[in-house]
C-alpha cells in the first residue's frame, strides 16, 4: 500500500510541481506587491493601496461594466445553451450534422472570429452597409450601448456551443425510465420538465454556470482584438484595466486589482457552489 | 543604420581629479544605435579607467524593437534591468514611474558640479513631469518646415519669415491650392496625419480632446491633402521635392549634410528659409532626441548618475551631437564650432532649441487607439469632427485615469 502511495505521490509530482512553481507561489507573492509603496523602495503601506483601489472610479466603472456585460451575457448562453440542447435531444434526424455546426465556433480560433466580427461590425462593416442602404443611422463599436451589444454576441456565438455540450450531457444523463413513468400518467410536458428535467439537471445547470462565469472573464481577448487597450468607457472592462496596468508597469495596482477580483469571484463561486449543495440536498 | 561617428578625446573643461576615483560597473539597457553609445561608454571607461561600462543591446536579428521594448519592461518590474535605461519609448510624465526611475533632481541639486542654467531650459520643460524630472535628454531639435517656392510665388503668397504656427500653414495651403488647382499635398511623404505627432500631446495631458479649439484643428488639417497612408520615412536631407507638394519638414541635420546646416536659414532655388514650426495651440515641439534615465533598482546610481552627466556634458562628440543640438549650452558650442557652422545659424538653432516646451508625442498603446479613430475621421469620412473629438477624448479619459 505504501509502495502504491508512493507511486501515485511519483506520478502527480511533476503536475504538483508546476501548480507550486506557477500558480501557488506567485499567488502569495504577488500579495506582497500589494502592501508595498513601489518595488524599488518596498515601503510598507498596508492596505492603503487596497483602500485606493476600493475607491478608484475608474476601476469601479470597469467593475460595474464587467457586471453588466455578465448579468447580460451569462442567462442569455445558459437559457440559449439550454433551449438548444433540448431541441437536439427531441431531434431525430440530422442530429449529427446539427451537433457539428453547433460546435463549430469552439474550434474556430478567436483571431478568425474577430476578423469576422470587423466585417460585419466595424463601422465600415457588412452592418452599417445594410443600415445605410435603408437610410437608416449608421452604428459604432465606440458608442457604448452598441459595442456592449456587439460583445455580448461575440460571447454568446463563442461559449454557447461549450454549454450546450454540458447540457446535453446532463439530459442524457436523466434516466428515461422517469419521463416514462410521467408519460404513463399523462403528466404536461411542462411537469416532467419542471419535476424531473430542471431537478436533474441542476447539478449541471450550477456547473454551466460556473463555467460561465470563468469564461466571462476570458472575453477580454476578443475585446482587446476589436477596440484596443481603451475601448469607449462602456466596454471597459477589468481586464482591460489590468492589462494596462501591467503596460505601464505599475504592480502595486495591477495586484491590488487581481486580488480584489479574486476575492469577488471567490465570494461568487462559494455562493454558486452553496446553491448546488442545498439544491442537491433538497432533492435527494 | 551606422552614422559616420566622430569621437574625439578633446580636453574636458573642468574635469575634476576626483573623477580617477570613480570605480564599479554599469550596464546601459539601449534601443538605440549601438555605436554611438559604445562610443560615449568607451569616451567614459577611458576618462575612468576603474569604470567598466556594458551596452545591452540585442542586435535588430536577435531581437526586434517592440520585442525589446517589452523585454525591457519586464525587466524593469522585475529589478533585474540595467542602471542606465534608454528611456525615448517611455511615458515618464505618469507618476507611477515614481519608484520605477530615479527623479534626477535631488541627483542635479546634490552635485556641485552641475549647474542647471548650463541647459537649454528645453530639457526641463519638456521632461519634467509634477515637480520631478524621471528622464534627460542628450539631444533634441525643434521642428523646422521648408516650403515649395514655386507655389508660393505662383499663389503670390509672402514667404513666411522666422516661425510659422500650424493655422497659418493651413492658410497658405488654401491659398496655393486655389492657385494651383487639382491635388496638393502638404507633405510628399507620411502618413495622413504627419504633423500630429507633434500635436496631440498636450491635448492628452491638458484632456483638450472634447474642445472646440481641437474640432476646428481636426477640421483645419482634414482640408489638406495628403498622400495615401503610408509610413513616414526618416531621411536625410533630400532636395528632390514633387512638384504638388507644399512643404517638407527638416527633422535632421545630417554630418554628410552639414553644408545644408549652414544653408538651413537661407532660400535656394526651390526652398524658403527653415522656419519654426509651431503647433496649433502654439506649443513649440521636440523632435529626435535621446533620453536616459536611472534604474531606481540600480545599486550604482551615483556612477550612474556621473555617467548622465559626462554623456550630456563632457563626451565629446558623436553622431548623434551634431545630428540635433546637445543639451548642455558649452557642449553645443564646441560641437557646432567644430563643425564649422555659421555664428549666426547657430545662434538661431539655439535661440529656437531655447522655445521649446513640448514633446508632443503620446503613449504607444493609446497612439494605436487613436489610430482607428482617425482613420474613420481623416481616411473614411465616416464621422465628424465633433465625434471625431468626443472618441479621442473618450479614450484619453481612460488613460489619464487609471
Amino acid at each position: 500500500m505504501k509502495k502504491r502511495n508512493l507511486a501515485f505521490m511519483a506520478m502527480i509530482l511533476p503536475s504538483f510541481a508546476g501548480i507550486l512553481v506557477f500558480y501557488c507561489i506567485p499567488f502569495f507573492l504577488s500579495f506582497s506587491y500589494t502592501i508595498v509603496n513601489n518595488m524599488a523602495e518596498k515601503r510598507f503601506v498596508g492596505l492603503t493601496n487596497f483602500k485606493a483601489m476600493l475607491t478608484d472610479g475608474l476601476f469601479r466603472q470597469a467593475a460595474g461594466n464587467m457586471l453588466r456585460f455578465m448579468a447580460l451575457s451569462i442567462p442569455l448562453s445558459m437559457a440559449l445553451a439550454f433551449l438548444i440542447a433540448l431541441g437536439l435531444q427531441k431531434l431525430e434526424r440530422g442530429r449529427a450534422l446539427a451537433s457539428v455546426l453547433l460546435l463549430f465556433p469552439i474550434v474556430v480560433p478567436s483571431g478568425t472570429v474577430v476578423y469576422f466580427w470587423k466585417i460585419l461590425f466595424d463601422i465600415n462593416g457588412l452592418v452599417n452597409k445594410f443600415l445605410s442602404r435603408r437610410g437608416l443611422d449608421m452604428k459604432n463599436l465606440s458608442d457604448g450601448g452598441y459595442a456592449m451589444a456587439v460583445i455580448v454576441l461575440l460571447f454568446l456565438w463563442k461559449n454557447v456551443s461549450y454549454n450546450i455540450v454540458l447540457f446535453w450531457s446532463g439530459l442524457n444523463w436523466i434516466p428515461r425510465v422517469y419521463y416514462e413513468q410521467y408519460e404513463l400518467e399523462c403528466s404536461s410536458g411542462f411537469r416532467k420538465f419542471r419535476d424531473i428535467t430542471w431537478i436533474y439537471l441542476s447539478p449541471t445547470t450550477l456547473v454551466v454556470l460556473l463555467m460561465s462565469i470563468v469564461n466571462s472573464f476570458r472575453v477580454f481577448k476578443e475585446i482587446y482584438q476589436l477596440c484596443g487597450a481603451y475601448p469607449t468607457p462602456g466596454i471597459y472592462m477589468l481586464q482591460h484595466y489590468m492589462n494596462n496596468q501591467f503596460s505601464s508597469m505599475n504592480l502595486q495596482k495591477l495586484c491590488t486589482a487581481a486580488y480584489l477580483i479574486f476575492l469577488a469571484v471567490s465570494v461568487l463561486l462559494l455562493i454558486v457552489f452553496f446553491l448546488q449543495k442545498k439544491v442537491t440536498d433538497t432533492f435527494s | 543604420m551606422a552614422g559616420i561617428i566622430l569621437c574625439m578625446a578633446l580636453p574636458l573643461p573642468g574635469a575634476s581629479v576626483a573623477g580617477e576615483e570613480l570605480s564599479g560597473e554599469l550596464v546601459i539597457t539601449a534601443d538605440g544605435d549601438r555605436d554611438a553609445y559604445d562610443c560615449i561608454a568607451d569616451a567614459f571607461m577611458e576618462k575612468y579607467p576603474n569604470v567598466s561600462v556594458r551596452i545591452d543591446r540585442p542586435t535588430q536579428e536577435e531581437m526586434s524593437t517592440d520585442e525589446f521594448f517589452q523585454r525591457m519592461k519586464l525587466e524593469l518590474m522585475s529589478g533585474e534591468c540595467g542602471d542606465i535605461i534608454a528611456s525615448n519609448y517611455f511615458g515618464t510624465e505618469s507618476t507611477h514611474l515614481d519608484g520605477i526611475f530615479e527623479d534626477l533632481y535631488p541627483y542635479m541639486d546634490s552635485d556641485p558640479e552641475f549647474h542647471r542654467e548650463d541647459y537649454f531650459s528645453s530639457l526641463y520643460q519638456v521632461f519634467e513631469t509634477e515637480g520631478k524630472l524621471y528622464q534627460v535628454m542628450l539631444y533634441g531639435q525643434p521642428v523646422y518646415l521648408r516650403l515649395n517656392r514655386e507655389l508660393l510665388d505662383r499663389a503670390g503668397v509672402e514667404y513666411p519669415q522666422e516661425e510659422i504656427t500650424f493655422w497659418e500653414l493651413a492658410e497658405i495651403y488654401q491659398q496655393v491650392k486655389n492657385a494651383a488647382g487639382g491635388t496638393l499635398y502638404l507633405m510628399s511623404h507620411g502618413s495622413f496625419d504627419p504633423l500630429a505627432s507633434l500635436e496631440y500631446g498636450y491635448y492628452v495631458w491638458n484632456d483638450a480632446f472634447a474642445t472646440e479649439e481641437f474640432e476646428q484643428y481636426l477640421e483645419a488639417n482634414h482640408a489638406m491633402d495628403y498622400p495615401e497612408k503610408g509610413r513616414l520615412r526618416w531621411n536625410m536631407i533630400d532636395e528632390r521635392i514633387p512638384a504638388n507638394s507644399l512643404c517638407r519638414e527638416v527633422w535632421c541635420i545630417s554630418l554628410e549634410a552639414m553644408n545644408v546646416t549652414n544653408r538651413l536659414f537661407s532660400e535656394t532655388d526651390e526652398l524658403t528659409e527653415a522656419v519654426l514650426y509651431k503647433t496649433a495651440h502654439g506649443g513649440v515641439p521636440l523632435s529626435s532626441y535621446a533620453c536616459f534615465s536611472i534604474s531606481s533598482f540600480s545599486r550604482n546610481k551615483e556612477l550612474a548618475w556621473e555617467f548622465l552627466k559626462f554623456a550630456m556634458e563632457d563626451h565629446d562628440f558623436s553622431f548623434f551631437d551634431v545630428a540635433a543640438i546637445p543639451v548642455n549650452r558649452e557642449k553645443a558650442e564646441r560641437v557646432y564650432d567644430s563643425a564649422g557652422i555659421d555664428e549666426d545659424v547657430k545662434k538661431k538653432l539655439f535661440s529656437d532649441y531655447e522655445l521649446v516646451n513640448t514633446k508632443g508625442s503620446v503613449d504607444g498603446m493609446l497612439g494605436m487607439s487613436m489610430e482607428p479613430v482617425l482613420e474613420n475621421y481623416y481616411l473614411y469620412d465616416l464621422i465628424s469632427a465633433e465625434e471625431c473629438a468626443k472618441q479621442l477624448a473618450d479614450r484619453t479619459y481612460l488613460y489619464l485615469n487609471e
